[in-house]
């Protein structure tokens, strides 16, 4: 009764078993052919201040719209130094420098961050404070030996970042040409 | 046991409480869903086949875990289980309410990658059931004078093991989990009746049940275009051993006829029967179409094993949202079904067939390497329990659940 | 039997290993935090202070020009082309040099210098550009940075030596200095490989195309360094640099296979002189 029993659960499980074989095979072999068979679509960013889109791959190509920094775009092919992506409803091809997979959104923020960095918010203070002492004193091991044989000098690295800039005007000024 | 104790219940009104004893010996293996586990995955309704791709993956899917972003680890630092089954007018005209509590960690997992392999320990505790009453009813027949009920059971299932997956490709992947499974159930009941012709009946009845087993489990998941993920994941337990073990004791002395009779009886029951635990295929799937925002979808088919079992298939769907970086949140919806066959008006004492349902939220804060959740989960559901022993008759019951869960995660 | 079929799907696990092939990321799955820390703004201020100390030694070794016209026009192209094409998260600064030396450095967090020889002998605003342009993709690629496993180039969220960078104690600082030195050194006489060099020609070239500039004009100056390594008067240069036959037909290379031949670009000519008469 009992062996009886043993024989049938066996019987029973090897079913099962076979069952599960099979299909995980149908399953694995169908994953591989079809995951050959779909171009992959990504989504990007444009990160450039004024991206041009273009018909072509080709920097004589027809001028479609410009994109404004942040626009979520959806990549396609990639040419050379040419990426073929959609923007709402229209499709073109821009230079695979002007596009990015971080969010330009999240970037912003950081940007917004590096601008009180830059204007003499406390943390900037300290910041300049310990670069200030280390230029002037050097830093010192425990032996009291200077750490490194290099001169620096902060101030005019300071005198560097006060100087102005401005990314519109800029660009202007850059696509003037005689 | 069950024999002697429609015995003597005949000689009592048939709305006679002890049939209480007969029912579930187990404290609720007829649902598969009764607690979440995994603070992402429990937080959008345990829906995680097709995503699964951190350290908390290795219950759900442990393909997922190929995926994972780097090594971490994540632990539930308390998980509130409260559970509360109202059976309406079940003792005399008043409710028969159970509730139990539990306060337990039911998940631990580390995880650590190496080029296109990932590997992952984890301990789960998938069911944790506590239930301690005390009950004194005045009166609450016109034949009976006092009814006192006392009953404490525990079920607990412990799984933990660890779990391999490897990456075929960009778009393919592979796991194993092979978990060690145990469980632990304890049941005392006891009560005292005094009816109002002087008759007693004193009742004590202990329950053990420990079982060990294997509940291997594989899966994998496709991503069959970008932004698209689906998932399959298959797992059976089985039992490598099983004791149950059972003493109950009954004193009676009935009045009813004028004169006193003393009836006294002692049982003892041992069984290493094991009990078939169904065949589970998971199928998930989820869609990412910004780093912000995610949908998932689970079915999961349960194919029953053991006699007296119904398949039972349940749905989940949840979604995540992160407000910004730091902020995320979540929210699923899910079924519960019972796993009991359809009854009939045949269906006799003990039963219960009730459905659940149930929805989600939590919410995590990041930082840099780590997270925290909190969430919550409630359940509900309503339907019919057969609680008298050797009857037909029907009671409505109601059960209510919330789970409090707590968690954190970190990278390595 | 129950024991015997766990480990039949043991073994088709691990027969699976045998196919096994190496995976890359799933990008669409990584959440906004993933993607947020791994382009960290806490990174990003490390990298910036990180490239502060290397300028200062830069600074510390060649004086700078103080003439706020000069460098305001050389700061206008080079944010210029930063906005088209650099990193959003940065702010760029460009300083001259004063010096005769001829030679331009570029330090993480961007920080891009060119020196007063190599402005005397550039010919027009195009040539300025493309050497602007070449310093700021060392910066975008994140060459030096990665040259000094600063940053992991693994989707890993955590890089070790970025937290040593963060440091607040006396030994990170300690840490951090000797990272500066390693760098300025390596800018200064080892400099990077000969493909960190060819990529960043390439970019260069994809800037100039984006902003219109004439392409030849990049490739004449390259040439118009060829007599500085041999007279060894740039013996410096010549020590950073891979040769400049192999940075010549690495570019013409890459301007004949993406059809760049065609391509008209300004030189505005006559707005540089104007603007470094006084060099």
């Amino acid at each position: 009764m009992e062996a009886l029993h043993q024989t049938q659960l066996n019987s029973f499980l090897l079913s099962k078993i076979k069952f599960v074989l099979i299909f995980s095979a149908l399953f694995l072999s169908s994953n591989f052919i079809v995951s050959g068979i779909f171009a992959k679509e990504e989504i990007r960013y444009v990160k450039g201040l004024g991206a041009v889109l273009r018909e072509q791959p080709s920097i004589l190509s027809k001028k479609l719209t410009k994109l404004s920094r942040g626009t979520k775009v959806l990549a396609l092919e990639a040419k050379g130094i040419w990426h073929k992506v959609i923007a709402g409803e229209i499709q073109g091809w821009l230079l695979r420098g002007q596009i990015t997979n971080i969010p330009v959104k999240i970037k912003k923020l950081v940007l917004g961050q590096k601008i009180r960095l830059t204007s003499s918010s406390g943390r900037r203070v300290r910041l300049r404070t310990f670069t200030a002492v280390v230029g002037v004193k050097g830093l010192v091991d425990s032996k009291g030996e200077k750490i490194s044989p290099y001169q620096t000098d902060y101030v005019a690295l300071e005198w560097l970042e006060k100087q102005p800039t401005d990314e519109e005007n800029s660009v202007r000024f850059l696509t003037l040409s005689e | 046991m069950k024999y002697a104790l429609r015995q003597i219940s005949l000689s009592f009104s048939i709305f006679f409480i002890s049939c209480f004893v007969a029912t579930q010996l187990y404290a609720d293996v007829d649902h598969y869903k009764n607690m979440l586990v995994g603070e992402r995955a429990a937080t959008m309704g345990g829906t995680y086949v097709a995503i699964s791709d951190d350290s908390t993956g290795c219950y759900y899917n442990p393909a997922g875990i190929a995926y994972a972003v780097g090594d971490s680890l994540s632990g539930s630092g308390n998980v509130l289980h409260k559970m509360k089954t109202v059976y309406s007018e079940t003792i005399g005209t008043e409710d028969w309410v159970r509730e139990s509590e539990t306060l337990v960690p039911n998940y631990f997992g580390v995880l650590k990658k190496y080029k296109s392999y990932s590997f992952c320990f984890s301990y789960v505790v998938p069911e944790a059931f506590i239930e301690h009453q005390d009950l004194v009813f005045n009166d609450p027949l016109s034949t009976v004078k006092i009814y006192y009920q006392s009953l404490h059971s525990e079920d607990i299932t412990y799984l933990m093991g660890p779990s391999g997956a490897l990456q075929f490709g960009e778009n393919f992947s592979l796991g194993l989990t092979l978990y060690y499974h145990y469980r632990s159930f304890m049941r005392q009941y006891h009560y005292f009746l005094k009816s109002t012709d002087g008759g007693y009946q004193l009742y004590y009845e202990s329950n053990k049940q420990r079982e060990d087993g294997l509940m291997p489990k594989i899966g994998v998941q496709w991503s069959p275009w970008s932004l698209l993920t689906v998932g399959m994941a298959l797992d059976q337990t089985f039992l490598l051993n099983a004791t149950f073990q059972g003493n109950a004791s009954i004193h009676n002395t009935d009045n009813s006829t004028g004169t006193a009779s003393y009836t006294s009886l002692m049982t003892r029951t041992i069984s290493e029967e094991k009990r078939k635990f169904p065949l589970h295929l998971a199928f998930g799937a989820a869609y990412f179409p910004t780093p912000s925002l995610l949908y998932t979808v689970d079915l999961d088919y349960y194919k029953a094993q053991q006699k007296g079992r119904a398949d039972v298939i349940n749905y989940s769907g949840g979604t995540e949202y992160y407000f910004d970086p730091t902020n995320a949140v979540r929210f699923g919806l899910f079924t519960n079904y019972t796993n009991l066959p359809q009854t009939d008006s045949t269906t006799i004492a003990p039963y219960e067939y009730i459905d659940i349902y149930g929805a989600s939220f939590g919410y995590t804060s990041y930082s840099s390497s780590s997270s925290l959740t909190l969430g919550a989960i409630y359940t509900s559901g309503s339907g019919k329990a057969w609680l008298y022993s050797g009857s037909t008759e029907t009671r409505n019951m109601k059960r209510d659940s919330l789970t409090l869960l707590f968690s954190a995660s970190s990278s390595l | 039997m129950n024991l015997f079929s766990n480990h039949l799907w043991l073994y088709i696990f691990i027969i699976s290993f045998v196919f096994a092939s190496f995976g890359n990321a799933q990008e669409f799955r990584l959440r906004a935090h993933h993607v947020y820390w791994k382009n960290q703004e806490a990174n990003t201020e490390r990298e910036i202070n990180f490239g502060r100390g290397v300028s200062a030694k830069i600074l510390g070794k060649y004086p700078i020009l103080r003439d706020e016209g000069t460098v305001r026009y050389i700061s206008q192209i080079g944010t210029g082309i930063s906005a088209q094409l650099g990193r959003p998260e940065l702010r760029y600064y460009f300083g001259i040099l004063d010096t005769d030396e001829v030679n331009a450095f570029a330090a993480p967090g961007g920080y891009i210098f060119v020196t007063k020889g190599a402005l005397k002998l550039m010919r027009n605003e195009a040539q300025l550009a493309g050497v602007l342009a070449h310093e700021l993709a060392h910066v975008d690629q994140k060459h030096i940075v990665r040259k000094l496993k600063l940053q992991s180039t693994d989707r890993s969220v955590t890089s070790g030596i970025a937290q040593v960078l963060g440091g607040a104690t006396l030994s990170a600082k300690i840490a951090l200095e000797r990272l500066n030195d390693l760098a300025f050194k390596m800018l200064m006489e080892e400099g990077l490989s000969k493909e960190d060099e060819a990529d960043a020609d390439q970019k260069a070239l994809e800037m100039l195309i984006s902003t219109g500039y004439d392409l030849q004009s990049y490739l004449d100056y390259l040439l118009s360094l060829k007599p500085y390594l041999e007279q060894g008067q740039a013996k410096v240069l010549s020590k950073t640099h891979p040769t400049i036959e192999f940075r010549y037909n690495n570019l013409r290379e890459f301007i004949i296979k993406n059809n760049l031949e065609k391509f008209q670009g300004k030189n505005n000519e006559i707005r540089f002189k104007t603007n470094f008469a006084k060099l």
